[in-house]
């Protein structure tokens, strides 16, 4: 049992930190698997799931920050190893349904991360303060 | 390099979630049920991070190995939590202390994402330094 998923504002936010205003392309593969091990060091979890792999590759803008994001994201542990049930996509069909109390849209990722946490009885560390609610 | 892990953090629905890696395995853990409406993000964790060459591999050998450093995690934690009441950027979870006794090096971590849970930390940090045999003993074998 991991302790902690991190969500991907957690592994997006990381990076922002560590590389500041430093454009992407010029930061190296080497670079990225570097950031990636000083925050799985930071948060002692090296856990993700597979919609937050796939919504932290959504982010680059060129080929070069494709390969970095590739880098980074190996370092991680996909604890659903790719596999997203059809209960996954009905818990989430019904996580989306529901409205916040802010009346905010919500993220197909997030309902969809929420789901697969659900299934695996997993705790995930979001900054999103807007993580759905049950 | 051996490690040993104490882990414990709560989330939104109220669960408290406690338990001890070894070598990166959980081998303890219990979980307390909040009794809210299921939501697994979390408010707050604490780890307490042990590293060195001697220290136990077996599950039981590692309870009773973490009971005994009482006195060194209370340091540590008490240590943090004058940090935390220093106060934190929302951008600086988790804070970190550490320290190393007796060629083990310890560090104790805490983060929380809201704002409101951050001011309570420090109590959260005492609770532990306060019930520390009492958390790691009662933790069920996975």
């Amino acid at each position: 049992m991991a302790r902690r998923v991190l969500d991907t504002n957690i592994l997006i936010n990381h990076w922002r930190r560590t590389f500041g205003g430093v454009i992407g392309n010029q930061i190296s593969e080497r670079q990225a698997v570097q950031c990636a091990r000083q925050l799985i060091d930071e948060q002692r979890s090296s856990a993700i799931l597979s919609p937050i792999y796939i919504e932290y590759l959504c982010g680059p803008q060129s080929a070069r920050e494709v390969r970095n994001a590739r880098a980074y994201l190996e370092e991680f542990e996909v604890l659903d190893e790719g596999r997203v049930l059809p209960q996954d996509w009905g818990e989430s069909k019904r996580i989306a349904a529901r409205i916040l109390r802010d009346r905010a849209p919500r993220q197909m990722g997030d309902c969809l991360i929420r789901a697969i946490c659900n299934r695996l009885n997993l705790d995930v560390y979001t900054a999103d303060i807007q993580f759905p609610p049950p | 390099m051996r490690t040993i892990t104490f882990y414990r953090q709560k989330r939104i629905d109220g669960g408290i979630r406690t338990g001890v890696e070894v070598g990166g395995n959980t081998v303890l853990s219990t979980f307390e049920s909040g009794g809210g409406k299921h939501d697994p993000a979390l408010l707050w964790y604490v780890d307490v991070l042990c590293e060195g060459r001697r220290l136990p591999k077996d599950s039981e050998e590692a309870r009773d190995w973490l009971s005994l450093q009482k006195k060194n995690v209370r340091r540590l934690l008490d240590a943090l939590a004058k940090k935390v009441v220093a106060g934190v950027d929302a951008g600086d979870w988790p804070v970190h202390q550490q320290g190393t006794f007796h060629g083990v090096k310890m560090r104790v971590s805490c983060s929380a994402v809201r704002r409101l849970e951050a001011r309570k930390l420090t109590g959260i940090l005492g609770d532990i330094a306060e019930h520390w045999e009492e958390y790691v003993g009662s933790l069920a074998a996975v």
